[in-house]
């Protein structure tokens, strides 16, 4: 049985939940500005479970500014009752280490180390099958990276649904898979080009006005087969070719999470 | 501080070292592993060749020179993740690195480097830019794993770094100070550099911008595809952070680098000079303004412009320079 989820960074968006899914996914992975205040966190938690669906708050990579926010998040949100974090931070992760008992973490998309851009490239079917082989592996395949996750007491690994495709198996690991369907991300910056403007991040604490949000670029480029969106300060391929609920269990993965819209 | 050059033969050495350089770094790919994965997909991260000793004894004779010199020779090991096919490769590497007397492996897999530690490898652990380390939290994560330095990610502030030092003691931190400034984070960039022999990155790709939905061309839409493409128009080869190295002594960093493998010697050597330039003008005790205004003053006499946002390694300085 594979588990459907949905992946939402905009608060409107979880008044309006569509019917169907198991689970809601809520908060951002790419910007620490935009990490949803505990208010927020706590609303999107009580949506999930008012429509029964079980809850996932994702955290972007951070610097001591969103370490700080993180940390506060995390003693409130242990207050609500059992949830998934998604870390996609070493820091954060380290922040486990001191208890958080209801909160289970999970090995996020950044941690998780997959070359996704190789696929983006026309012409990649002309390197050596060992190279495309390895193009289609990834960290969360290292034993001694599984062997970390579970000490870890991480029991999940987030991943993208690679153009080139994947080869990870993770079944029989004690470790299960999520697929981010359709966008997968590529790429991110912090001289967010929305706000950038020559200043730096220290500036756009107070600056940043958010209007990543408005709308997204598209990035052509004869050199690539795929087109490059842009959402904020990061940038995304999109692949539709979802592979199917049997394909995905025999790789170990049990949770496809979609994206209705490019994540922040 | 210590100054850390990029080299990528022996032949270099001598003028690196003569021009200041008090570290090295640089890599190869070893035979077996270009035949069956390419340079596409080296061993450490650089796809081209010129950016890559051509054998071992190459290596051998840099570290001998290098150690007579009192200066220390790093090994790049990395990629972000090796598969399992590559591992026996791989430790056959790192048991060469050893016996060769290589001072530390730049490395930024998780995976190696609990292997190397299980192992109980005798050999430093210096964590690439490549693992992103961005706050103390995770400088504190490695330091528990039991790295010896680490490179913080090039993007931070100088405030943000001062904290980081500050945090996290009893660990040697290194910083970028010249050339190869990202437009993105490198650890979590996935872009693909493929062996192209221009270089030409996908980062510095010349894009046809467009809004999604189509015709939804708000100004601020506009200004981002505008800023979006500024990093094809700039030359961040030439980067530059000497203005921040007097906040950087302050702050306790302990060695800067030098980015560049693959680049002529001539422009390792002069980043080196440059940097050694400025190094010699904090230990006479200039003010921070004087500081200032030589690291702009030399780098526009080197490169005959002065420096702009997309090039800067602090840009949080530029508002404090009289």
């Amino acid at each position: 049985m594979v588990e459907k989820a949905v992946y939402l960074s905009d608060m409107d968006k979880v008044g309006n939940l569509d019917e169907g899914y198991d689970r809601l996914y809520f908060g951002v992975e790419f910007c620490e500005l935009n990490i949803p205040s505990f208010h927020e966190a706590g609303k999107a938690f009580d949506t999930a479970r008012e429509h029964g669906m079980s809850f996932t708050f994702v955290t972007p990579y951070v610097t001591d500014y969103g370490i700080e926010k993180i940390t506060r998040l995390l003693d409130e949100l242990a207050e609500l009752g059992t949830m998934e974090v998604v870390v996609n931070d070493y820091g954060v992760l380290r922040l486990f280490k001191e208890g958080y008992r209801p909160l289970q973490p999970v090995f996020g998309r950044l941690l998780t180390k997959q070359k996704r851009g190789f696929g983006l490239y026309k012409g990649i079917l002309e390197y050596p099958d060992e190279l495309i082989d390895y193009f289609r592996s990834s960290n969360v395949d290292n034993d001694n990276i599984r062997r970390f996750l579970r000490d870890s007491g991480i029991e999940r690994v987030e991943m993208d649904n690679l153009i080139h495709g994947s080869s990870v198996g993770l079944e029989g690991s004690g470790i299960s898979g999520s697929l981010y369907v359709p966008y997968g991300y590529i790429s991110t910056t912090r001289f967010c080009p929305w706000a950038f403007e020559g200043k730096s991040w220290e500036n756009l604490k107070n600056m940043c006005k958010k209007s990543c949000s408005l709308n997204v670029l598209a990035l052509d480029s004869e050199t690539m087969a795929e087109t490059i969106y842009m959402r904020g300060n990061t940038q995304f391929f999109r692949n539709d070719m979802i592979p199917t609920d049997e394909h995905l269990l025999h790789l170990g993965i049990d949770r496809l999470v979609y994206e209705p819209d490019i994540p922040v | 501080m210590k100054i850390l050059a990029p080299i990528d033969r022996f032949d270099e050495a001598e003028r690196l070292i003569q021009a200041g350089a008090d570290e090295l770094y640089g890599g190869f790919v070893p035979t077996g592993w270009k035949d069956t994965y390419t340079m596409a997909g080296s061993i450490n991260k650089r796809t081209f060749q010129e950016a890559q000793f051509e054998s071992r004894s190459e290596i051998e004779d840099t570290i001998r020179y290098a150690h007579e010199q009192k200066a220390s020779f790093f090994l790049t090991l990395n990629n972000d993740y090796y598969s399992r096919k590559q591992y026996p490769l791989l430790l056959n590497e790192i048991e060469w690195a050893v016996s060769a007397g290589v001072d530390a492996l730049l490395v930024a897999d998780l995976g190696l480097i609990l292997e190397v530690k299980k192992r109980e490898t005798p050999i430093e652990l210096h964590l690439s830019i490549l693992s992103s380390v961005m706050n103390s939290q995770a400088a504190a994560f490695f330091k528990d794993l039991g790295v010896q330095r680490i490179v913080l990610d090039r993007t931070l502030t100088l405030r943000e770094t001062e904290r980081i030092i500050s945090n996290v003691k009893d660990i040697q931190f290194e910083v970028f100070i010249m050339y190869g400034k990202c437009p993105n984070i490198e650890g979590l960039c996935t872009f693909f550099h493929r062996d192209d022999p221009k270089h030409v990155w996908p980062c510095c790709l010349k894009y046809t911008i467009s809004s999604v939905p189509p015709n939804s061309e708000l100004k601020e839409t506009l200004r981002a595809a505008d800023a979006q493409n500024a990093w094809c128009l700039n030359d961040r080869g030439r980067a530059c952070g000497l203005c921040a190295m007097y906040d950087l002594e302050k702050a306790g960093i302990y060695s800067l680098k030098i980015a560049g493998r693959g680049r002529y010697t001539d422009d390792k050597v002069r980043a080196v000079r440059m940097v050694g330039e400025m190094r010699r003008l904090l230990a006479s005790g200039t003010d921070r303004q004087g500081f200032y205004r030589s690291a702009t003053d030399l780098y526009k006499k080197t490169f005959g412009k002065t420096c702009n946002p997309f090039v800067c390694y602090s840009p949080d300085l530029r508002g404090k320079i009289l």
